[in-house]
């Protein structure tokens, strides 16, 4: 086992996972006491960075800062993400008064100490004007003043403090609350005017009055149809495309209403009781839709502000051996082009030196490869810097179009994949209700016209008929469950979501970065303190991933003819002579998973560090994440079957899927081979959920029902996703698909409800029970126990104010709700209604 | 029912009252953003150091 330490990150709060303390073990060695460990811990190098940068912009002394008092254990760890493009930041640029301004997604800003840092910038960086966050968007809106700072300026200092800014190109629309404004008002005072009528006004008794009062509801439900008729134009669209939508009998309803209310109005004569006016039934009805679409609209906008994000992975430009700057679209077969230290390559081509490469963008696997003269590089791989007096470069085999990532973003944009789009089996039923009230209501047409001879009862059937269940209920009950979800640190993108977290027969998980960290961490050392500040120092230089387990916080000692090299780092520390690289020790059982790192002492200033003497050896690896093994065994009692499919080698993947009891998996996969293993399931009938996260998984998730991809996942999978995992904890999935069965439950109840509804109002209307009077109270009555229903499962008003969406200011209890997610809470447990 | 005519005209102009203050309120913003400036409130008053950019230890 690894030793644990129940210590807590000092910035995020979560528990310490792995480091530090190191007991003697059968070596002998010199171990590590807990005494003189550092006061100050961190889960990630994330934490590490925003940290430090933080307590440097004030001047009280540590333990008062004002940032951490706001917060109060409400942080979670950032994402130390790269923007994705600055010039597409730039692009998104607007001048106005000779200040720039600028609208930016901003990724991390949890709460409220994270607004009140952000909303700090204009202080802090000389030329921004203002800065105001939106805690429930995540929008940042910024002015300027371009003469004295940049885009560059200010990315910097967000990034560090753990902010990612990304452009954005959705806006919050005035014009669509507007509408729902107006046509309230509308409705309001068309209820107003039909009081009347209730209180006996009518032709027969006072003409004059009547007729009055009328043609004003009349030109307010007329105004009301102006507003809606957008709706109307899109229904007139999907008509076409041969689609029967949910509030088709709703719409149909309502215009035929509108033309027959005018009509009743002007064949109406003083003293007789003339047909049945609905203007304020149009009113209402309006409203409630237009209130419904603005109510799911802004919360699918506000989870989609960061699904905009770009594909480009590959630089714009590139470096000739000659020196010259070219695009990538210049390039040529044959060129020889440098491989820039830390630079992704755009093209596919062969090695001229030996070197390593991050190829995470393919495999998944962050652990570099070590590439030798004459072997293929492919474009997304990552060069890693390294010392090299002559340079590194590569000979291009094709031009970047045709290079192996290229064809696989390709083949994701292809028809094949956008047209297998999974049948909604929401939709279905939809459709199916459509029809089956359109017949019921044509049924009653034909009997009330039969036997009563009176064709006004036609309208009466089709108001009456109006399935609110469907066009008004399910909407909302979706977003409320989207929001709810966004709550527990799930973003989702779309309803389907939903449905497939709550109907999924088959969970298929990526190994490396969704089971386990997907970055490394320290597990363990065996080292004094000194020798371990001096291999945090030396490993600040090297650009190997391993090196980000080490503490980025690498105090005040001086460090001369620092060298980077593929094997690792040397410098010259005070008076002596270090270098960190492979350990050369044989490593103990508990680490055997592990990679082990030595810190030599260096004799005469050698860097080949093969006589040097191992002075201190350190443990770093990828573990699993700890509540894994609770998510697995969550899912499995569920039922589920969990198949795991990872790039990585069969013993690693064997390994953990031991670990968590796991008998199907696969390894050494292609990013086509895990597509074709979910293609064979869905095949058998089965319905597949997706969780990963590389580059490597794009295909899987499209190839998938449904997929989610946890935090830090590639842009490219985050953008095909249906969810995204935004906490560190796997358990925040389980979260998810408890309120996903729950929307469900609600929404089927809903619907039930509905069709009962509709089926007694319209053999009431019918027979002709139905006066304007019932249809009043029974129509928002019936909208009301809708809308209990679908907001059910909870005290109504907390529920109603937790689905705001993005409404995210957690309270103490919430932030350990996200540490301790909810196991004990089975998946399964009914909802209350 | 000559009432009406005055009662009426005066419903109207406080409906369009009413209007008219909520398009003000959509075309200010007032409704974009109703989470942040309650929370905005409890952090009134404290402030960064002039100038001061984060630091990541190194100068990264």
């Amino acid at each position: 086992m690894i030793p644990q330490v129940d210590n807590r990150c000092v910035h995020c709060d979560e528990p310490v996972r792995g480091l530090p303390r190191f007991d003697a073990d059968a070596d002998g060695t010199h171990s590590l006491s807990a005494q003189s460990l550092p006061s100050e811990q961190f889960c990630c190098s994330g934490c590490e960075i925003a940290y430090h940068a933080i307590q440097s912009m004030f001047d009280q002394p540590e333990g008062s800062n004002p940032f951490y008092d706001l917060a109060k254990g409400n942080l979670r760890p950032p994402t130390q993400g790269k923007v994705d493009s600055i010039q597409a930041l730039r692009d998104s640029i607007q001048m106005k008064d000779s200040l720039s301004s600028a609208e930016w997604y901003l990724e991390g800003v949890h709460c409220r100490a994270c607004v009140w840092l952000v909303d700090q910038m204009p202080r802090a960086v000389d030329g921004v004007v203002s800065a105001r966050t939106d805690i429930s968007s995540n929008l940042l809106r910024l002015e300027w003043d371009p003469e004295k700072t940049s885009v560059d300026d200010i990315v910097n200092w967000l990034q560090p403090l753990g902010y990612s800014p990304h452009p954005t190109k959705t806006k919050e629309e005035g014009g669509a609350l507007l509408s729902v404004g107006a046509s309230a008002l509308l409705a309001m005072n068309a209820m107003m005017v039909s009081v009347t009528s209730y209180g006996g006004l009518s032709a027969e008794n006072d003409y004059e009055v009547w007729r009055f009062l009328s043609i004003a509801a009349g030109i307010m439900a007329t105004a009301s149809l102006y507003l809606f008729r957008f709706r109307i134009l899109r229904l007139i669209k999907s008509i076409k495309l041969a689609k029967l939508p949910v509030d088709l009998p709703i719409v149909i309803g309502i215009i035929a209403a509108w033309f027959f209310s005018w009509f009743n109005l002007y064949t109406t004569q003083a003293g007789v009781k003339g047909g049945e006016l609905w203007f304020d039934a149009i009113c209402v009805l309006v409203a409630l839709l237009l209130a419904t679409e603005w109510y799911t609209d802004r919360t699918r906008r506000r989870i989609g502000q960061f699904t905009q994000v770009d594909f480009s992975i590959v630089p714009e430009f590139t470096t000739l051996k000659i020196g010259k700057r070219i695009h990538r679209d210049e390039v040529q077969v044959d060129d020889l082009l440098v491989c820039e230290p830390n630079a992704v390559l755009v093209s596919d081509g062969i090695a001229q030196q030996n070197m390593f490469v991050d190829r995470s963008v393919q495999t998944g696997e962050s652990l570099p490869i070590n590439i030798a003269k004459g072997d293929d590089l492919y474009a997304g791989d990552r060069v890693l810097a390294q010392h090299s007096p002559e340079g590194m470069f590569y000979r291009v085999k094709v031009r970047h179009e045709k290079s192996k990532l290229a064809l696989l973003l390709e083949s994701l944009k292809s028809p094949e994949y956008l047209d297998s789009d999974v049948v909604d089996r929401a939709e279905k039923l939809s459709s199916l209700f459509v029809k089956i009230v359109l017949i019921l209501a044509l049924l009653a047409s034909i009997i009330s016209v039969i036997f009563l001879g009176e064709f006004g009862a036609v309208i009466a059937i089709l108001i009456v008929a109006c399935p609110c269940g469907l066009a008004i209920a399910t909407p909302l009950s979706y977003a409320i469950g989207m929001g709810q979800i966004r709550r527990k640190g799930v973003l989702l993108k779309s309803a389907q979501g939903i449905d497939i977290l709550d109907r999924a027969t088959d969970i298929v998980f990526d190994k490396t970065g969704t089971l386990t960290d997907g970055d490394f961490r320290m597990q363990g050392y065996q080292s004094t303190a000194e020798h371990l500040r001096i291999a945090n120092a030396l490993e600040f230089f090297s650009s190997h991933p391993l090196s980000t387990a080490f503490s980025k916080n690498a105090d005040d000692l001086e460090l001369d003819e620092v060298c980077a090299d593929r094997l690792g780092v040397s410098a010259k520390v005070g008076s002596g002579s270090y270098r960190v690289m492979g350990s050369q020790k044989r490593i103990p059982a508990a680490y055997k998973d592990f990679i082990a790192i030595g810190l030599f002492a260096m004799s005469g200033g050698k860097t080949s560090g093969e006589d040097g003497q191992e002075l201190a050896t350190f443990y770093v690896g990828d573990a699993l994440r700890p509540e894994s093994p609770q998510v697995i065994k969550a899912l499995k009692a569920d039922g589920l079957h969990v198949h795991v499919l990872s790039g990585d080698r069969e013993d690693k993947v064997q390994h953990v899927c031991a670990d968590l009891d796991i008998a199907t998996f696969r390894s050494s996969l292609s990013p086509e081979e895990k597509a074709s293993y979910i293609r064979e399931l869905k095949d058998k009938g089965r319905v597949v959920l997706f969780l990963g996260d590389g580059t490597n998984d794009a295909l899987a998730c499209l190839e998938a029902d449904a997929s989610f991809v946890v935090k830090g996942a590639s842009p490219i999978t985050f953008s095909l996703a249906e969810g995204l995992l935004d906490t560190r904890n796997l358990g925040s999935f389980l979260d998810a698909k408890l309120f996903a069965a729950r929307v469900r439950k609600r929404t089927t109840f809903a619907l039930v409800w509905a069709l009962i509804y509709n089926i007694v109002m319209l053999a009431a209307s019918a027979i002709g029970w139905i006066t304007p009077l019932i249809a009043a109270i029974a129509m928002p009555l019936s909208s009301a126990i809708l809308v209990l229903i679908t907001t059910s499962g909870s005290q109504l008003g907390s529920i109603l104010s937790q689905s705001l969406p993005g409404r995210r200011e957690a309270s103490s209890d919430d932030a350990k709700a996200v540490l301790e997610p909810v196991f004990h809470a089975k998946p399964t447990e009914s909802v209350p209604l | 029912m000559t009432i009406i005519y005055i009662l009426l005209p005066i419903s109207l102009l406080l409906a369009l009252g009413a209007g008219l203050a909520f398009r003000w309120a959509v075309n200010n913003q007032q409704f974009d953003d109703v989470d942040s400036p309650p929370i905005r409130m409890l952090s009134d008053g404290k402030v960064v150091r002039e100038n001061s950019s984060p630091k990541t230890g190194e100068g990264e």
